[in-house]
Order: C-alpha cells, then structure tokens, then sequence
C-alpha cells in the first residue's frame, strides 16, 4: 500500500492572530466613530479615521503574509501586503501632518498634504508595479523618517516647554508623541545597538535584496527610528533626574533596555538572509530565533494594537457615550481575547503546552481580561486628556470640516484597499515579475 | 506674532524655543545618518554586496511510505531474524528512506485453557543498514509477555524531519545532492525476535504443549524525495 503526502501550506499563526487584532480593531474603530454623538476637534477625528485606516491597512497585510510565499498565489501575497504597506506608510505620513499637533494648519494646507501624500502614494505603487518592488521608489523607510522628525520634533517642544514642564495637558501632548513613535517603530528601538555597533542584525534587517540603493534608503528609515529613540531615551533621562519621570518615561526605556538585552543575543549573527520584524534571520539559532518572537512579534502582534486602543480611548480620538458605548466594550473583549491568544500562541511554541492546557489557561486569563475591561474601560474612556488649547492654543488651529468630509476619506480608502487588492490578483494572472522589468 | 506667520506651515518649528528643538534634532539627524552611511557603504559593504550573490533555497520533501506484513512461527528459546532491504522491498523502494517503523503483535495460539501470553522480545542490532544509528528517538528493542502490539523505529536519513527548509547559498545541485544521498538505507536491516513460552496450567497433560508461536511483522517504510527552488526573493 502506498499512500502519497505532500506538504501542507504553513500559516502562520502569529502574523495571522496580528493581523486579526488589527483587522478588529480597525473596523471595530470606524464602527464606534461612526455612531460617536459627541463633538471631536477636526484632527483629532481625522487621527482617528487614519488610525483605523492604519490597522485596516496592516490587518490586511499581516493577514495576507501569514499565509507565506509557499503557495502557487504567491504573487498576490506579496503584492498586496506590498501594497497595503505602502498605503500604511502613507497614512502615517497623513497622521504625524495633522496629530498631536497640526502641522497642516488651514484647508488649503489640508488640501494639498492630502494631495501631496496620495500622489506619493500612487506614484510608490505604481513603482512597485511597474519596475518593481524592489526599486528605490518603492521603498517603505522615508515613513518613518517623515513621521519620526515630526512627533520626535513635537515631543522635544511639549517635554520641554519652559515653565510648563508640569503642565498636565501639555506632558499629554508629548506622552501621545512618544507613544506613536513606538507604536509604529518599536521593534526597531529592539535593534537600536546593532545600529551604533555595525551589526550585522540591523545593517541586514529586512532588506529586499538586489538593488544597493533601495536597501540603503531602507536602512535609513531604520537608522532614522534609532535615532528619534536615542533623542527621546536622552530626553527622558534627563527628565527623570528632574523628577519629572512620566508613564511614558517607562515605557521607553523598556523598549531601549530591550534593545541592550536584544544586542547581547543577537550579536553572533553573521550575514542573515532577512530578520526583523517578526521574522528571524535565516541562520538564527533557536534561541535567537525565539528571542525575536518574544520581542518584535509581540510588539507587531500585541503591543501595536493596545497602543493603538489606549490612544483612541485616552487621549479622546474617539469619544465613548451611551450610543457606542456597547460596541467600545466589545471591542476592547475581542483585543483582550485575541491578544490572549497570541500570548499562549508565543508561550506554546517556546513551552510545549497540551491544547487541553492551552484551552484552559486561554480560559482563565480570558476571565480575568474581561474582568479587567470592567474595571478599566469606565476609568479609561471617562476622562479623556484634553490638548492644551488654553495655554498654547496657537498650535491647534480651529478649521471647520463637514460631515460629509469625513466620510469622503472612509470612502477613498475602502475604494483604494479595494483597488490595490484587485490589481495584485491581475498582477498574479498575469504572472508578473516582482522583482525586476521582465513583465513589460 | 503675526496671523501670516502663525497659518505658516514652519510655525512649529519656530513657535516657543525659536527653532531650538528642530536644529538640534536636524543636527543629530545628519550626523548619525551620515554615520549609518558610513557603515552601510564602507564597513559592510562587501557584506551587503555578498548578500545579493547569495542565493536563498526552498527545499520541500514529498513523502510517501510503503507498508507490508509477514509472520514468523518461533519455536520455544528461538531467535529468529526478519530482515529488511530495498532489494526485499523491491521495486517500489524509489526515493531516499527517511524512517522504518516494525510493529510486532501476537496473541496466545496455543488454545489451552488459561494459557498466559508468552514472552517475545525484539530487537535491532545497529548494523547493517546504512542509518542514522545515533538519532535519540530511535526504538531499538522492546519486549512483552502480555501480547501488547511493540514498536520500533529506526530513523535512517540523519537530520530529516520533513519540514520546509529555507538554505541561503551555494547551488540547486548541492542542496539536492545534500538530501538525494542513497547510501542511507543501503545495506541489511536485521529485525531479531525470541520467544520464550509461558506454559498453562494444564499443560503438563499428554498431548498439551506451548512449544512456539506466531510472530506477526507490520514494517512501514517512509520515503522522501527533494525538491529545491531558487526563492525569488
């Protein structure tokens, strides 16, 4: 008797479960700004809709890469979570030129940063599609060189506003800087050493491969982030010897602490296929390889979206009443749960767990997540921070916006996730060459 | 400060510290970009240079498995040997030979009343077949005298586990060669089995004896074969 296998796709589970946090809490979001009664100051509503956009955007792609590129639609994984990509960076071109602090100042400024970054968008899409993911134009690091400068510059202003260095509506502003910063590049700060020591685990993070110049203006993306984190690490160095040591201050320097610790596994890696992210090299022993899961792809997979949960509801990006109230709680079960479950998916593949164990555990934390929302959510959502338009009110122009101007940007974005997922199904009939010119 | 100003776009960088924040962050910029630079062009260069010559592999088995069964009659304090080889499994034998797994069962075939299960032992001796002798979850030996169902395993192909592979460098050919090596499972499988008979109470009645039993031998054998693609990537 002969009985023939062949091997079965792998999906993997971690980039699946992140891709289902944001995914749930990008469309929960748009949900709960929807049916929002009270008033939000036009940025602040604009940050909220990119914010979802955001998540929408990595969902998709974290969502699509968990599938990997063995399989025959291989092309379709690629382009679209390129794509997706690509539109993520753009939204948070979009969200550090209006929020915390409108860089964006009238609707004629509006009207053209919108204009500006949708051209870039589509002209970093377009690239990708016809000379190649690959190729300088395509290349995803200028997000965070853009979006980095800006908070980073915020951060510095607020922190360090003279005679207002206690002001509480003021620390918010900068707290909120800092937070977005490592919300979009934690897990770079994880890598932050490798940078200064010439390590091979920074200098090969993630690079494309084959054109010199759109690694390097990748790696400067990377570089960039290590840079805004070393500024905001001195930063709140120097604050904590005043005494002004914040939530914030923490949360830095355990990421920066992180990256030490990150230095010390990972320095023996010598020339690496990729790694970063959440992927580790291709010669990455076990425990460097499970180094990296417990860093960046708990960073990717959870820490993202609760930083993302904790803005919305904290620094009133989405206001909570009666109306929405109901799918405000749901939604933050359905992060509780999720994450949960990302947390035991790590933990079971460092510690062999039954999935009797697994199923009960999963259980009980569950129990006590949602014990915890209870308590939490009211304390969360119940005193927004207000930005302090009474003492620097200059920074935060008021501009008008209709509703109907609102909706305009949900529309464009379903329309272009839409658009972008249909052309990387053509591509994929067409059989297109990512990688180099060969499909004209 | 004037409406015209205060609408500029630049008004961040000038509004409360006179530009301070953004010149400090503009100089820490530079010049740690110009630092990456550095180390990016110059020190690893050579690095990053050989990164793009190497290519990266994805190696991928099919696996299919080939089972058979036998029976041994053994006589009371007998060993007798069942062997195996892929001129014994004949023709079907294609691919290289990942695994084999015996499984060895028996029930009490004496038919006297209250005859307890004899006692058989089974065994590899690790020599022979060409195989990964060393591997940890190999079953060499096991033994009953309660007509469980034994198993044992030889793992013959070191280092295989089925599993996608992803190899950066050298060539198609050197990975396929790598997993295409015929000389594990080569060679002799010797599967040793003894029995020793557990007599029934009654046994000691004329015409009444427990002097062998049948041995049945299940072998399962795993083949692979390897297939190595250029990752585009």
């Amino acid at each position: 008797m002969i009985r023939t296998q062949t091997p079965t796709m792998a999906v993997d589970g971690l980039l699946a479960v992140g891709g289902i946090l944001s995914l749930a809490l990008g469309i929960s979001g748009l949900i709960l700004i929807k049916n929002q009664k009270q008033e939000v100051i036009w940025n602040k509503r604009f940050a909220a809709q990119l914010l979802c956009w955001i998540f929408v955007c990595k969902g998709v792609a974290n969502g699509v890469r968990s599938i990997g590129y063995e399989t025959d639609v291989w092309r379709i994984v690629l382009y679209s979570g390129h794509f997706a990509d690509q539109i993520f960076s753009g939204l948070m071109i979009m969200l550090a030129l209006i929020f915390p602090v409108p860089i964006l100042r009238t609707r004629k400024q509006f009207k053209y940063g919108v204009g500006i970054v949708l051209l870039y968008t589509f002209i970093s899409i377009g690239t990708a599609i016809f000379i190649g993911v690959a190729s300088p134009l395509a290349g995803l690091g200028d997000g965070y060189i853009v979006c980095g400068f800006i908070w980073t510059m915020v951060y510095l202003k607020f922190r360090f506003m003279k005679g207002l260095e206690d002001n509480k509506e003021i620390n918010g502003v900068s707290d909120v800087a800092i937070l977005l910063i490592i919300m979009i590049i934690g897990h770079i700060l994880f890598r932050w050493v490798g940078m200064l020591t010439s390590s091979n685990y920074f200098y090969f993070m993630d690079l494309y491969g084959g054109n010199l110049t759109s690694d390097y203006l990748w790696s400067l993306g990377l570089a960039s982030a290590v840079l805004f984190g070393l500024v905001i690490l001195c930063g709140e160095i120097y604050q904590t010897t005043q005494g002004r040591m914040r939530g914030t201050s923490y949360v830095i320097f355990i990421y920066m602490s992180i990256g030490v610790v990150s230095h010390i596994v990972l320095s023996g890696t010598g020339l690496s296929g990729s790694g970063g992210g959440t992927d580790a090299g291709s010669n990455y022993s076990t425990w460097q390889s499970i180094w990296t899961e417990i860093t960046s792809s708990v960073h990717f997979t959870m820490m993202r979206p609760i930083l993302g949960l904790y803005i919305f509801f904290h620094y009133g990006l989405i206001r909570i009443s009666e109306d929405n109230e109901q799918v405000g709680k749901t939604m933050a079960i359905v992060l509780i749960v999720v994450a949960t479950s990302a947390l035991l998916e790590i933990i079971q593949s460092l510690i062999p767990l039954t999935e009797m164990l697994s199923a009960g555990v999963l259980g009980v934390a569950i129990a006590f997540g949602i014990g915890w929302e209870e308590r939490s959510f009211q304390t969360l959502i119940s005193n927004p921070l207000r930005f302090p338009i009474r003492v620097r009110g200059s920074y935060f122009p008021e501009l008008e916006f209709e509703r109907n101007e609102f909706q305009a940007l949900n529309k464009a974005m379903m329309a272009m996730i839409s658009f972008m997922l249909v052309v990387a199904f053509i591509l994929h009939l067409s059989e297109a060459d990512p990688f180099s010119m060969s499909f004209w | 400060m004037g409406m015209s100003e205060e609408k500029g776009i630049g008004f961040l960088i000038k509004e409360d510290d006179s530009g301070r924040a953004f010149a400090l962050l503009s100089t820490i910029l530079v010049i740690g970009l110009a630092f990456h630079a550095y180390t990016f062009f110059v020190i690893k260069e050579d690095d990053i240079l050989n990164k793009y010559t190497l290519p990266s592999y994805s190696i991928t088995f099919e696996e299919n498995e080939l089972q058979n069964s036998d029976s041994m009659l053994i006589a009371n304090g007998e060993t007798d040997t069942f062997q195996l080889s892929r001129d014994i499994i004949g023709e079907n034998s294609t691919g290289m030979m990942a695994k084999i797994v015996f499984t060895i069962s028996y029930e009490e075939t004496s038919g006297q009343i209250a005859d307890p299960c004899d006692e058989v032992h089974a065994q590899i001796p690790p020599n022979g077949l060409i195989a990964d002798w060393q591997n940890t979850e190999n079953v060499l030996s096991d033994s009953n005298d309660n007509c469980d169902t034994m198993t044992l395993t030889i793992y013959v192909y070191p280092g295989y586990s089925g599993e996608t592979m992803e190899e950066v460098g050298n060539t198609e050919e050197h990975w396929e060669n790598m997993w295409s090596n015929q000389t594990y499972g080569s060679g002799v499988l010797q599967l040793e089995i003894s029995v020793e008979t557990n007599q029934a109470p009654a046994s000691f009645l004329p015409g009444s004896s427990d002097d062998n039993e049948e041995v049945n031998i299940e072998w399962t054998v795993f083949f692979f074969t390897v297939n190595v693609q250029e990752k585009p990537i």
